[in-house]
């Protein structure tokens, strides 16, 4: 059933972001196998570059009618303003980081000319830009959820290089925590929850979602209001957001968030995790990668020895596949397994 | 003729002053609250209503069809000719339409301001002329039909 359910709701994710794309693209996208649009992660526009879409983490460019399928200028444009519902200027802040996340959480990075304006650089003259299709991953963590589980759960760091699906396996692992934790999250890019305002799109179980916002003043919010057990931050990419995880973990929160990174020996010489890492918040640190199409990952343990921390790696990856590998434990599952 | 010139004129003049009422609607909103296009085309039907709120309208559905709004409205301008605006009229709409939800709001109001700038003299002139030639217009309007009148008897 769960194998089933997921390709059913990554087809809906695939259809909701294809109809961002202009009338021509969209036509394009759909001349794509079923497979291969279940595996869809990405669609990629670049100006008078051939459109593509990234399956599986291959770029593949789509032909139609044995022409290979050239995007225009104004199909960009066209995605833009669509994404902003033509309305740039409510959509400032999240631009000038450059990304718009829309409804279904799909986020859509951008690519131009930075320009200084009177609020502070902003993105300007978009010629590339990339859709990334959100999906829900219905059990995707629940093999990693014994392994955070055990003795209580402590804080994790769950990190990968883009693109591998960190997001994902957050949100699963989220809705399946909130069944024995009390478990908020700072959705400051709107991913998680999939959605801008009103209910979440996604399935978050129990959680209690804040969306948008600045890291730290939503993780102070929600310690203050909402007496979390665990809180979920999806993407840790500066020193203020390490600042208000430190600050917020002498309250008792433990944390559950993710951040980028290639491999432990990299992200502990990293200067911006050092701080996190020495502070010792985040005692197991979860690496995703792919194999052969499937999601992997690696587990990483915090070993203290006379003062000294050590990062203690298991010897074997742990398959947690895309959903339909975890689907037989996830049947019988019982509440908080 | 004398008093559908007349007409034309004042059809021109109510286009223009439901124009600029619109602008500064849209001018306000931007500055004050960012408010996304589509909830500022629901405002301009409540608040204000009129051509300017048709022709907004209008081209905010054309542009849900996947264009742009400057792409949108230049498909839309033949509604604008229809309401009596002159050339330089739809020029002065084409200029808003370009950065419409485009640009940051700076950028737009900047764009409005002068559009406002150049709507009111349009209708001040507009309405100097009508002062000057309006019951000119009427009264060749007038003469005329007598004499059509009296020539088919």
């Amino acid at each position: 059933m769960n194998k089933s359910f997921n390709k059913k709701e990554a087809m809906k994710s695939y259809i909701l972001a294809a109809n961002l794309l202009p009338e021509r693209l969209w036509r394009a996208a759909f001349s794509v196998s079923e497979e291969e649009r279940i595996g869809a992660e990405e669609f990629r526009l670049r100006a008078g570059r051939p459109f593509a879409i990234v399956i599986s983490g291959v770029q593949k460019e789509i032909s139609q009618n044995g022409e290979t399928v050239l995007t225009r200028q104004e199909e960009i444009d066209a995605v833009v303003a669509k994404a902003t519902e033509w309305s740039f200027h409510s959509w400032e802040d999240q631009v000038r980081q450059g990304f718009i996340t829309v409804k279904g959480g799909h986020r859509i990075g951008l690519c131009g000319s930075i320009v200084k304006g009177e609020r502070g650089e902003t993105i300007d003259s978009i010629s590339s830009l990339n859709i990334r299709i959100a999906k829900q991953v219905t059990g995707s963590g629940l093999a990693l959820l014994g392994r955070l589980t055990e003795g209580g759960f402590k804080d994790a760091l769950i990190m990968s290089p883009p693109g591998v699906g960190k997001t994902t396996v957050l949100r699963d692992l989220c809705r399946l925590l909130s069944r024995r934790y009390r478990v908020a999250v700072a959705d400051c890019r709107y991913e998680i929850g999939g959605g801008i305002s009103g209910p979440p799109v996604f399935d978050l179980g129990r959680c209690d979602l804040m969306r948008g916002g600045e890291k730290g003043s939503v993780i102070n919010m929600l310690t203050r209001s909402m007496s979390p057990e665990i809180i979920a931050v999806d993407e840790i990419t500066c020193r203020e957001d390490i600042e208000a995880i430190e600050e917020a973990s002498y309250t008792g929160c433990a944390f559950l968030a993710t951040a980028h990174g290639g491999c432990m020996e990299d992200a502990v010489r990293r200067p911006l995790y050092k701080r996190l890492f020495e502070a010792g918040i985040f005692k197991k640190v979860v690496f995703l990668d792919r194999f052969c199409g499937e999601r992997i990952c690696r587990i990483y343990e915090r070993d203290e020895n006379n003062g000294q921390a050590d990062w203690r790696g298991d010897d074997n990856c742990l398959l947690l596949g895309n959903g339909d590998i975890a689907e037989q434990g996830y049947e019988g599952a019982p509440e908080g397994a | 003729m004398g008093i559908s010139l007349n007409r034309d004129m004042r059809e021109r003049r109510r286009a223009l002053k439901s124009h600029i009422e619109a602008l500064y609607l849209i001018k306000s909103e931007l500055i004050f609250k960012n408010t996304p296009l589509k909830a500022i085309i629901s405002l301009l039907d409540e608040k204000c209503g009129g051509r300017a709120c048709d022709f907004y309208r209008v081209t905010y559905d054309y542009a849900e069809r996947g264009l742009t709004f400057s792409k949108a409205a230049e498909k839309n301008y033949s509604m604008l000719k229809k309401d009596g605006l002159t050339k330089e009229d739809i020029e002065i709409i084409r200029t808003v339409c370009g950065v419409l939800g485009r640009y940051d709001a700076a950028a737009q109001v900047e764009m409005i301001n002068k559009a406002l700038e150049r709507l009111n003299e349009a209708l001040s002139a507009l309405n100097t002329e009508l002062a000057a030639k309006g019951k000119l217009y009427r009264a060749i309007g007038a003469t005329t039909g007598i004499v059509l009148a009296l020539i088919v008897i």
